[in-house]
């Protein structure tokens, strides 16, 4: 960190969070969990485990961890239901 | 019904011909190279179909500047596919995070592509302090809860981590996005979010209340 950025870290006035935030914030907690996978991990996986679910068509059998972190992280989520979309059109009519 | 079958892809090839003719020289890779344009070409308007039509004028350029940094970092990536999924899957993978973070990119700092996604704008969030259906007494207790929440919040949380709720709270901005204006990754800014939600989960259940309690309180009519 440069002195700039700490500068900036530790002297900025705070923002006040907004009843939105809080809320929107709140909204999550209780999926929190201990274990969760981070965006690389997920991103390593992703191309497996969409191909198990057009595989055998069935959502349920998407691990856990993998379906709390999409539940968590909306850009995770795109990037599932978006390789989703491609399996399932590009697949051998 | 169709059914999947990997080995009866449109590509004839198997993950190892992939790779093989991929590391070739000459007209082998020269084709190998087509191929695989081909098929990123031929999913990017499914992956992108939420975000631009193919019939916007946007389309074709992006899809065309996907394709190419895909080619390029798949070659560059060519030893870490293991094999575990289709090779063309893998390939997707790729071409759907290079397209999706243009598109935050644009999204996020063009604001001439705003009415691309017009549709994609969610709707307010709800201002539940100022519910004109509360009683007072309601009212009240509610706007008791939400002072304990904030000073909790104040309590425990680091600048970082409130500039990121901040962010990522009220403007619906992509985690890719916010994590660009806070100088990180989307990778450490999640880490960063996760620590925050245990560390307030955990500061919640010493004080005996849960997000749920919380939210309850903020919801009853």
């Amino acid at each position: 960190m440069n002195l700039k950025s700490l500068f900036r870290n530790t002297f900025a006035p705070q923002q006040k969070l907004e009843d939105e935030v809080v809320l929107k914030f709140l909204r999550v907690l209780e999926k929190a969990r201990e274990d969760e996978l981070s965006c690389s991990e997920m991103y390593a996986r992703l191309d497996i485990f969409v191909e198990t679910e057009v595989e055998t068509k069935d959502a349920s059998k998407i691990p856990a961890l993998i379906r709390e972190h999409l539940d968590m992280c909306s850009d995770c989520c795109e990037e599932y239901e978006a390789l989703l979309a491609v399996l399932e059109n590009t697949k051998v009519k | 019904m169709p059914t999947y079958n990997p080995s009866a892809q449109r590509s004839e090839r198997t993950n190892e011909a992939w790779l093989t003719d991929l590391r070739e020289s000459g007209d082998t890779h020269a084709e190998a190279l087509n191929d695989l344009r081909a098929i990123i070409q031929k999913g990017l308007p499914y992956a992108l179909s939420r975000w631009l039509p193919s019939d916007n004028p946007l389309f074709q350029p992006l899809v065309e500047e996907v394709t190419q940094e895909t080619l390029l970092r798949v070659l560059d990536q060519l030893d870490t596919f293991e094999g575990r999924s289709l090779f063309t899957t893998w390939v997707h993978k790729i071409a759907i995070r290079i397209a999706l973070t243009e598109l935050r990119r644009k999204r996020w700092r063009d604001a001439s592509l705003d009415e691309l996604t017009e549709n994609e704008d969610a709707p307010p969030p709800r201002g539940l302090l100022a519910d004109p259906q509360a009683s007072p007494e309601t009212s009240a207790e509610r706007a008791d809860m939400l002072v304990r929440v904030r000073r909790i919040l104040e309590e425990e949380l680091t600048p970082k981590q409130r500039e990121a709720l901040v962010l990522l709270g009220l403007q619906d901005i992509p985690i890719e996005e916010a994590a660009k204006r806070m100088k990180t990754n989307r990778n450490a800014l999640y880490k960063l979010l996760h620590d925050a939600r245990l560390r307030l989960k955990r500061r919640l259940a010493l004080e005996d209340l849960t997000a749920q309690d919380l939210l309850t309180a903020f919801e009853q009519k």
